[in-house]
């Protein structure tokens, strides 16, 4: 039942360190494959499977950092299969991935060992965030230094520099640029700007996406020969180094 | 406070006592008044009496005049009250006049003409005080006697006095155990309140603590609480549905939200990048079923649904279904039989009816394994149309058979999911056959089959 998911088009990034393990329990399967291939281009190792034995049955077989797992799942529920898992000493971490709204499904789920939440539908942005989040607190010290050709932001130290010059920005406006180079090479939409920086989406317009991206092109952009952020006319907006 | 029940069974509970006390007080004034008076009068009387009787005794045994002055004046001495006496003579002269009357002609002072035989009278003018005045007019002399109403009037009043501070005390009294005991009845309402106050939309587990006394409160306490038992079972069906249906949305929404960001990366190809549209329109499409099913399913609660009254040929309905169920069951290399289909007419909306036929062998189609039998089966009985679709698929677990109709509601929500279903089928079923006044049941084995038996009533 499970498959390696692998991506044609991009070999991982070089990732310093040990390889990363990671797990995605899920029955949807296209919502399966292309979680599996964002982490991948993300440079980490996936692994996929499709119901909750089979997942119970890898996840206490192989070591991995991080285990993303849906509720429902078929032939053995989410929720069984986190308590068997931590009942076995299985230490990975766990994100569950779920459409389960309430209040006590989060609660349920933390009592029984998760060591995040996350629910359905999600920006893929937000879940690497918090795969990066749980890998740091289980020490597997991922990748703090983002870089898009001279461009470099250090999610750590909230560095930016380009060229080797150093760049003040604000605080959205790091978050905007985190944000573009995190998703480096894909198109974001305004909407989709509005909510991952802000936290929600305006109903008046996304016109302020467009000021803050901007005010950071005059950051990053102005004075160098190479512009990096583009407008995608009618779409949104890309960061691009080729 | 003052339109508070407590103060209100006091006023009423002091009101009663004040008027009871009040009228009782009254009676009693009127009949000691009347009482005294009568005794006064009855003295009186006596005394001219035995006057008028002495004297004419007196006469008879000849004795003197200032004999029978003395008798008199000793009766009077051992009279209980004092007495005023005066008696004149046939020939207009004083005959006697006790002495305590020096300077005073008691005859002045009766009111009506002395031609009378028998005056009795209050003349209010004799010295200071008021006196009961008899008057008696014998053949041998005229006698007039008074004794003052002192007696009486000192006893009235001693009485009004008695009545007077007895009224305030018992009225103080009255309020005070009216509002005691309004308070010692009404306690149990105000624990009832606060412990009402408690139970929120969020506490509704919460009970009023039920007293094993059967009285009025007990049974409001009783009912009470059968309400919020009530309210609890719908909210948490609410809670339950809501949170199905925001699940059931959710879903084919992460795939369009995951698939689409997927779309937005340069490098995704064109070829590949129709595969994830195709597969975003398919999500959308999902959706708009469930959101479709489930408008339908909120405006049937409302009452908004019209369902038509023609005359439907069922047979001719199954047997249309029978049709496009076969190519529908193909794709799992099912076998779907016609066993029976007797001629039978309904009353009712033939677009519905369809709705609710398919529904069911889409059910039993989702529900068989590859190659399965699915039988349908069209009964007309005395006034009955029986319609029947059994299978030979996983059947229904015991446990979850008085749930299926529920909404959202499905046995093994994982599979169902691979499935296409939101679990809103069945739902609509049972809606729409009971909008129709039948029924529907279902018999299942586990793993051996379901069974699912509608009943119309058939128009004549």
């Amino acid at each position: 039942m499970t498959k390696k998911a692998h991506t044609e088009e991009k070999a991982p990034l070089p990732r310093p360190g040990r390889e990363v393990f990671i797990l995605v329990v899920e029955d949807e399967r296209h919502l399966a494959d292309s979680v599996a291939r964002r982490l991948q281009e993300e440079g980490y190792t996936v692994d996929v499977c499709h119901d909750g034995e089979d997942g119970y049955q890898l996840a206490s077989s192989k070591k991995y950092h991080v285990l993303i797992l849906d509720l429902l799942l078929p032939r053995k529920d989410g929720m069984q299969v986190l308590r068997d898992l931590r009942r076995n000493k299985v230490q990975s971490m766990v994100l569950i991935l779920t459409a389960k709204s309430t209040v006590e499904d989060r609660v349920d789920g933390l009592r029984a060992g998760a060591d995040d939440y996350l629910l359905k539908p999600f920006a893929f942005a937000e879940l690497l965030a918090r795969v990066e989040t749980l890998l740091r607190r289980q020490g597997v010290e991922p990748k703090t230094l983002m870089q898009v050709a001279d461009l470099e932001l250090d999610v750590e130290s909230r560095n930016v520099r380009r060229a080797g010059r150093n760049i003040h920005l604000t605080a959205k406006e790091f978050m905007l640029l985190e944000l573009l180079m995190r998703n480096k090479n894909r198109i974001l939409t305004r909407r989709a700007i509005a909510e991952q920086v802000w936290g929600y989406t305006f109903d008046t317009g996304t016109n302020v996406v467009d000021v803050y991206v901007n005010y950071l092109r005059k950051a990053i952009d102005e004075g160098f020969p190479k512009r990096l952020v583009h407008t995608v006319r009618g779409v949104g907006f890309i960061l691009k180094d080729e | 406070m003052l339109r508070s029940i407590r103060f209100k069974l006091t006023l009423w509970y002091s009101t009663i006592v004040a008027v009871t006390f009040f009228v009782v007080g009254f009676a009693t004034y009127q009949f000691v008044s009347r009482m005294l008076n009568a005794s006064l009068d009855q003295s009186v009387t006596n005394e001219v009496q035995w006057i008028a009787a002495h004297m004419e005794k007196q006469d008879e045994r000849q004795e003197s005049a200032a004999n029978m002055r003395d008798e008199i004046q000793e009766h009077s001495r051992f009279s209980p009250l004092k007495e005023y006496v005066e008696i004149w003579d046939t020939a207009g002269h004083i005959f006697y006049q006790s002495r305590n009357l020096t300077g005073d002609t008691l005859a002045h002072y009766l009111i009506a003409p002395p031609d009378h035989r028998w005056l009795l009278e209050t003349p209010t003018n004799f010295r200071d005080h008021d006196i009961r005045l008899a008057f008696n007019k014998t053949s041998r002399a005229s006698i007039y006697l008074a004794m003052p109403t002192t007696i009486v009037t000192s006893a009235l009043s001693e009485l009004l006095n008695i009545l007077g501070w007895m009224g305030p005390a018992v009225l103080v009294l009255a309020v005070l155990g009216g509002f005691f005991l309004a308070r010692k009845s009404l306690s149990k309402v105000t624990k009832v309140t606060e412990a009402a106050k408690r139970i929120t939309a969020d506490r509704l587990h919460d009970r009023i603590p039920e007293t094993a006394v059967d009285d009025e409160l007990g049974n409001l306490i009783l009912t009470f609480n059968e309400m919020i038992s009530r309210l609890d079972a719908s909210f948490e069906q609410m809670k339950q549905f809501s949170g199905d249906a925001s699940h059931e949305l959710r879903t084919p929404l992460t795939v369009i939200r995951t698939q689409l960001e997927t779309a937005l990366n340069s490098k995704v190809s064109p070829a590949e990048t129709k595969m994830i549209i195709a597969r975003c329109l398919d999500e959308a499409i999902r959706m708009s079923g469930t959101i479709e099913n489930l408008l339908l399913l909120a405006r049937s609660d409302a009452g908004q649904v019209a369902m038509k009254a023609d005359r439907v040929d069922v047979k001719e309905l199954m047997v249309q279904t029978y049709e496009e169920s076969v190519i529908l069951a193909s794709q799992k290399s099912i076998t779907v039989t016609l066993q029976k289909a007797d001629p039978v007419t309904v009353q009712g909306d033939e677009y519905r009816l369809r709705q609710m036929l398919l529904n069911l062998i889409d059910n039993a189609i989702k529900y068989s394994r590859q190659k399965g039998a699915i039988n349908l089966r069209l009964v007309r009985e005395q006034n009955a149309a029986r319609i029947i679709v059994s299978d030979n698929g996983i059947g229904i677990p015991e446990a979850d058979l008085p749930r299926i109709f529920d909404r959202f509601y499905r046995v093994d929500r994982a599979r169902s999911r691979e499935m296409g279903g939101a679990g809103l089928g069945l739902s609509i079923t049972r809606w729409i056959v009971e909008a129709h006044g039948g029924t529907l049941s279902v018999k299942s084995d586990l793993s051996v089959g379901s069974e699912f038996t509608v009943t119309l009533p058939v128009s004549g």
